[in-house]
């Protein structure tokens, strides 16, 4: 029957609406998370720019142990990696972007002979790297999407454990950086050794310039060097929370991204779909009328002759 | 009126204190140290203590502060974004104290039936664990080392909170 056919759309564009409610809903959520997660990076900022500036002065004060302490390793034999991902999925590409580019390092680093020690934090990720054949060393899970400072310290502690006994020599992080409310990227930054301060461009080397006249005669207790030392795990921490903060916010942002462009989706599909179903109608309707246009015709005939 | 100076106490989630203050006094691993305004450029860390912050025509602030580090900046413009402060007794030369802490909180803040409970809980396990510590073989000697050590962190920081809090100690 004709009618078989706008049942099947019907039962169709019904179940297209219901998940259109439930995309919508998600991207409302995901929407309100957002500002709450951009609130929490802002308050954060200054810890952040706190402990750079912690690490600036006594980088500066014992330039010895600063070299240490701090740059890059030339030729590490050793890399544990540290991965941030989501814990869910249905958010666009965002956790296959830092599987993507921590694949590639890994990869890199093994061609090069490098031992690779991977930690990640989310979810997704152990299934991810199983599947691919890297050997995930830790994983923490329950907390990327709104991620507590008591979290951090333990990734951090974690992490910083193989660098600490010497087992790596680099310590290495991949995550979502969210660079603005409309631009979020993939970054791998170096967590330990702590990046060189002068070998960045920050704008803190400008504020030093300004009080050219005291520098140097900073004091520090304990010296300059045990403070450096002890600085570099709560450095990490620091970094890894900015780090959580900011993968967070980019998860949500991609999510609702995602989520809006599947409402979209949904509703082209329905109105394709109750465009095909209108027609299949009519066309019924036509048949029908045709049938009983033609039945009446054969009947009349034998009539009139 | 005394000098005053830029005061910002930051963790992670907020910033908790940004004021003028006349002097701050707190506590590095070197000793006990008290900075007003003009104090030459110090970077310290800052061992788990009170930390108590006087201020102009105001109540002192008292908070409890588990680990971190102190910065005095003295650099031209270092007190922007504070209300209320002046350069201090050399002149053009002003001072901010950045103090940067993992957790702290003001004296007000602190919720003292749970400090009480936490103290409690882990002066019970401190017991437990010192009790049974006769009777374990060296294998394990390690890790209950470790939970003594957390239990007595523990242990600390409650009493820390509730010394803030104006409780009396035992």
């Amino acid at each position: 029957m004709a009618g078989g056919q706008e049942r099947v759309l019907r039962r169709r564009i019904k179940s297209v609406q219901a998940t259109k409610k439930i995309t919508k809903a998600m991207e409302l959520i995901a929407a309100s998370q957002i500002v709450r997660s951009q609130q929490r990076i802002h308050a954060n900022k200054r810890y952040r720019d706190g402990m750079a500036r912690v690490v600036v002065e006594a980088a500066k004060g014992d330039p010895t142990a600063a070299r240490r302490l701090l740059g890059t390793v030339e030729a590490p034999t050793g890399v544990a990696i540290l991965a941030i991902v989501g814990e869910r999925g249905l958010s666009g590409s965002y956790n296959t972007a830092v599987f993507r580019a921590t694949e590639r390092l890994v990869n890199e680093y093994r061609k090069a002979g490098v031992e690779v020690r991977l930690f990640t934090v989310g979810k997704k990720a152990p299934a991810y790297f199983r599947f691919r054949g890297i050997e995930v060393e830790q994983s923490f899970q329950g907390f990327a999407d709104k991620p507590k400072f008591s979290d951090a310290r333990l990734v951090a502690a974690a992490i910083a454990a193989p660098f600490i006994n010497g087992d790596v020599d680099q310590l290495t992080l991949v995550s979502t950086r969210f660079l603005s409310a409309g631009l979020q990227a993939v970054r791998t930054t170096q967590l330990l050794p702590l990046v060189d301060p002068a070998t960045t461009a920050a704008p803190l080397e400008d504020e030093s310039d300004v009080k050219a006249p005291l520098v140097g005669y900073t004091q520090f207790e304990p010296d300059a060097a045990r403070l450096l030392t002890e600085l570099a795990p709560r450095a990490v921490e620091a970094e890894v929370f900015a780090a959580l903060l900011e993968g967070a916010a980019s998860f949500f942002t991609a999510q609702q991204r995602a989520m809006a462009a599947a409402t979209e989706n949904a509703d082209e599909l329905s109105r394709t779909l109750s465009r095909i179903m209108n027609r299949a109608r009519q066309d019924s309707i036509t048949t029908e009328i045709m049938e009983i246009v033609g039945g009446a015709e054969a009947l009349r005939r034998p009539k009139g002759a | 009126m005394a000098d005053t100076f830029a005061l910002e106490v930051v963790t992670p989630e907020r910033v908790l204190v940004a004021a003028a203050a006349t002097a701050v006094s707190l506590r590095t691993s070197g000793g006990s140290m008290t900075v007003l305004a003009g104090h030459a450029a110090f970077v310290g860390d800052l061992i788990s203590s009170e930390v108590r912050v006087d201020r102009v025509d105001e109540e002192p602030l008292r908070m409890a502060i588990h680990g971190g580090y102190v910065q005095v900046d003295t650099g031209r413009g270092a007190v922007e974004g504070v209300a209320g402060v002046g350069d201090g007794p050399i002149s053009g030369v002003s001072t901010r104290v950045t103090l940067v802490v993992g957790v702290a909180e003001l004296a007000t803040d602190i919720d003292v039936p749970r400090a009480e409970a936490a103290k409690a809980d882990a002066q019970s396990r401190l017991d437990a664990l010192r009790a049974g510590a006769s009777r374990t073989d060296s294998s394990e000697e390690a890790r209950i080392d470790l939970d003594v050590q957390a239990a007595e962190a523990d242990l600390a920081r409650a009493e820390l909170r509730l010394q803030v809090a104006g409780v009396s100690v035992s």
